[in-house]
């Protein structure tokens, strides 16, 4: 086999040009790394997940100086993050609702609530990921919903933001204390955060936190890190690397607006669910991957552990645990989803929820089942989420604070 | 870690280039590239660097052990413990479950009820195990043929074995080859130049080409019942997968060890373009056919021995092969189908054809075509499922179906695959005269690559819209 490899010729008489192609690529290199590792440091908010470590109580004479509420006008839109993420304007309009605004009040932590007197204890309070601070206007949101169905006022702690820790750790911060602890703590995230690995990790920063205090005088109190992101672990940079990378959306975005342009495609970040005679719906596509977790990668036993360590560390500081899993409008939705969008040609697992829900019933953590009644509600037609969006929109907070208020008002008789 | 990913391409390689030709000085090189080659190993499981280590110690050893016998007894005694221990190792991890899973399925059939003989472990896989296995064992059979002599240098021999630039995915180098280099190697602008452009190139090949078309097989070797359409698609789709993937990789560890002043060999020389099946295999993963040559098929007599003989150490040699890529009794299948395949060529003569090149051409790509089906099938089933496919046993399939199913893109991808693999000159028949046309060309595929890699890598930031 002949080898017709340029070294052999001898390299002299290209050496000059040679420099060319160095100087080109090495200009190009500092350009998208620097920039890439600039952009995410300045721009990107790169995690959301927190150190927690243990401080000491402190008796305070003089509590911190509260800031003021503040009124705050959120402006009507059209169309939702997933819409949102289809690059041009005319396939979006396909999908778009008009999601509607508010003037709504922000506490001096950066929540959405009425006012209230900062030293006063709530009964109930409302944490979890974005779905528990969904609801526009404020008579819609999810605390306020089931703040009137209860009849007592019910603090709402939910970031407006991804992942079911950050706003316990928030809370365990800010009320950890039994004097401003919650007598009932509402967690809800979505199905698609469920997994045994991520509960272990959270579970393990509760662990060491625990291990430090042990015997310590008084609570405990966690308090966030200024490092936002997770321990040089090869998984967690792994994971996070690409999703904080300016390049890695910016790419998104051109590839998103060939495959419109040159194949008529939307982009992989959605897919259609269409119901016949109805208008369709958005899908997300993460959630559809999320979907083809396997039983073993889920590993929905180690999940309901976690969430029993949970329920025993608050128990602990006297809180009751409520766990509220949102079924995935994917799950709800499952018959729509199209054969394309299929992985490997077969079709998703089913909802992993009544596994989760049945395992934590059999360990005793009240837990309220939404997979039945959302399905149900499906059945008779009731749009539970947003067509546009991946949130529930006033439909499935209806029902999902009607169903918690219900269990609430049982479990609080004494 | 691999090296199209974020992690290597935007944080370990300017850090290691940058550490390598700047910030440290140039007795330390080898020291570093070490390092960074367990960092970069290790990426993946930390704990089995360890093994890697046990695994360089005891080849370094056992050929300054055969070196310095006296007697061949001795020299034999320490050949035999290198083998032995990395066989042992690599069938360990790689194949202990395979044996135990038959094993039992062997003693329940003779019994009629469940029997397990042995436990079944499930054990991890260390990455590049096969790989790093055969490097350093082929360094104490050459010591002990007295092909090179041994190194004392451990960091020389170390760095060797570790060399990230072909350490997970070949190719399979020879300390010969490497012996020269590690002690003193040029750096030049030309060298740099062609690294750069062998590593686009092979980025392009896994991240366009063998990732463009990666949805299919995926989808259409799932297919229960796959018709006669899908089933071709599938198939012709995973051969230019497997190339593409294979060769680009192999590509991209050519053009980093040029970055660091290596010069490693060719591992892929068109190899759809084969004549023969016995053309192919001086095509496809030259390193390891070689390998297998040199430590296996020759030592076993080769074709020294007569006819049958000749046939049987064929047919060994293949069946080993093919057991090396996997676990999996599909694996040895492929390997007997290809040893059968060459045993045939040699018996009829047709090892070497000069005419009707074309039509043979042609004849061999649907062969090892049809090879593809068992290396990719997850099991014999799967196997069967596809083969029947083929011949239409469940029924020819709709062309909107397909299209519907495999989408328009992929299949675009698949007809660029065919052409540049049939009709355009590899990576290593390539003239390079750095011309502006050239190096732009270079850029925009490296730009598309990037993409690529980061649209299949990442997740959309749902709350982050810019």
């Amino acid at each position: 086999m002949k080898d017709d490899h340029q070294l052999d010729r001898g390299p002299i008489a290209e050496a000059g040009r040679a420099r060319r192609i160095l100087l080109v690529f090495l200009g190009l290199f500092v350009v998208l790394t620097g920039g890439d590792w600039f952009l995410r440091f300045y721009w990107f908010r790169w995690q959301e997940l927190l150190w927690i470590k243990a401080r000491p109580a402190v008796a305070q004479d003089h509590p911190a100086p509260v800031g003021a509420f503040t009124e705050k006008e959120i402006s009507p839109r059209e169309g939702g993050d997933l819409s949102h993420l289809i690059p041009i304007p005319k396939a979006r309009l396909a999908f778009e609702e008009t999601h509607p605004g508010a003037l709504v009040t922000v506490d001096p932590e950066g929540f959405r609530t009425p006012a209230y007197d900062p030293a006063s204890r709530f009964d109930v309070v409302v944490v979890g990921d974005s779905y528990m601070a969904e609801g526009l206007p404020m008579t819609n949101q999810f605390s306020m919903r089931l703040s009137s169905l209860l009849g007592t006022p019910v603090l709402n702690r939910a970031v407006q933001g991804r992942g079911p820790f950050q706003s316990v750790v928030r809370l365990l911060n800010e009320r950890g204390t039994p004097e401003r602890a919650p007598r009932w703590l509402i967690w809800g995230f979505i199905e698609r955060e469920i997994s045994g690995p991520a509960f272990e990790r959270f579970v393990k920063q509760l662990y060491a936190l625990e291990a430090e205090n042990k015997g310590a005088a008084g609570h405990d109190s966690v308090v966030p890190t200024g490092i936002r992101w997770a321990a040089l672990a090869p998984f967690s940079l792994r994971t996070s690397l690409p999703d904080s990378s300016a390049l890695a959306q910016a790419s998104r975005k051109a590839w998103n607006l060939i495959r419109y342009y040159g194949a008529g495609q939307l982009p992989s970040e959605v897919m259609v669910l269409k119901e016949p005679g109805q208008a369709p719906l958005l899908g997300y596509g993460e959630a559809l991957t999320s979907m083809y977790w396997s039983p073993e990668v889920r590993n929905i036993p180690q999940a309901v552990q976690s969430v029993v360590y949970i329920r025993d560390f608050l128990a602990e500081r006297n809180m009751q645990l409520v766990v509220v899993p949102i079924p995935d409008k994917e799950q709800i939705y499952r018959d729509l989803i199209p054969r394309s969008a299929w992985r490997g040609g077969r079709p998703p697992y089913p909802s992993c929820l009544p596994e989760f829900t049945a395992g934590l019933q059999s360990n005793g953590v009240h837990v309220i089942d939404l997979s039945t009644v959302f399905a149900s509600a499906r059945a008779r037609g009731e749009q539970l989420y947003w067509r546009d969006d991946t949130h529930w929109n006033e439909n499935g907070i209806r029902l999902a604070t009607e169903e918690i208020a219900r269990t609430l008002k049982v479990l609080r008789t004494p | 870690m691999l090296f199209n990913s974020y992690e290597f391409l935007f944080a370990l390689l300017p850090l290691t280039l940058l550490g390598y030709y700047v910030l440290l000085p140039k007795a330390w090189r080898l020291y570093f590239l070490t390092l960074i080659s367990y960092i970069f190993y290790g990426w993946w499981d930390y704990r089995f660097c360890g093994l890697m280590l046990l695994t360089t110690v005891i080849n370094y050893v056992s050929a300054l052990g055969v070196a310095q016998s006296r007697t061949s007894i001795g020299r034999r005694a320490w050949l035999w413990f290198c083998v032995v221990s990395g066989l042992a190792m690599l069938g360990f991890f790689k194949y202990y479950g395979l044996f135990a899973h038959t094993a039992n399925g062997f003693a329940s059939w003779i019994m009629g009820r469940p029997a397990p003989l042995l436990p079944e472990l499930y054990l991890i896989l260390p990455i590049g195990i096969s790989f790093y296995t055969f490097h350093s064992m082929s360094y104490v059979i050459d010591v002990y043929r007295g092909d090179v002599q041994p190194t004392r240098s451990f960091i020389n021999f170390a760095c060797f074995v570790s060399l990230f630039t072909q350490l997970v995915a070949g190719p399979i180098i020879r300390y010969r080859d490497l012996a020269a280099q590690l002690v003193a190697r040029t750096h030049t602008t030309e060298k740099a130049a062609l690294g750069i452009a062998f590593f686009t190139l092979g980025m392009a090949k896994k991240l366009l080409l063998a990732d463009g078309v990666s949805p299919m097989v995926a989808t259409f070797f799932g297919l229960p019942h796959p018709d006669f359409l899908s089933a071709w698609t599938g198939v012709l789709s995973y051969t230019m997968q497997i190339y593409f993937d294979f060769s680009g990789y192999s590509d991209m560890a050519v053009g980093l060890g040029y970055l660091f002043g290596f010069q490693i060999m060719q591992n892929f020389h068109s190899p759809y373009k084969a004549v023969s099946i016995t053309d192919f295999w001086r095509r496809w993963h030259i390193s390891l056919s070689t390998w297998l040559r040199d430590y296996l098929y020759i030592p076993l007599g080769g074709n020294r021995f007569g006819t049958l003989l000749t046939y049987r150490n064929l047919m060994l040699t293949m069946l080993l092969g093919g057991l090396w890529h996997g676990a999996n009794w599909t694996f040895v299948i492929w390997g007997a189908y290809h040893g059968f395949l060459l045993s045939l060529e040699r018996m009829t003569g047709t090892m070497a054809p000069q005419k009707g090149l074309v039509a043979r051409r042609i004849v061999t790509f649907f062969l090892v075509m049809i090879g593809w089906v068992f290396f990719r099938a997850a099991h014999l089933e799967e196997a069967h499922r596809m083969l029947a496919g083929l011949v239409g046993l469940h029924g020819w399939g709709d062309g909107q179906a397909l299209l519907d199913m495999a989408g328009g893109i992929p299949l675009f991808v698949l007809v660029i695959a065919l052409i540049i693999s049939w009709a355009a000159p590899n990576t290593w028949q390539m003239k390079w005269s750095w011309s502006w046309a050239q190096i732009v060309m270079l850029v925009l595929l490296m730009l598309a690559c990037v993409g690529a890699m980061l649209v299949n890598t990442s997740s959309p930031f749902l709350y982050f819209q810019f």
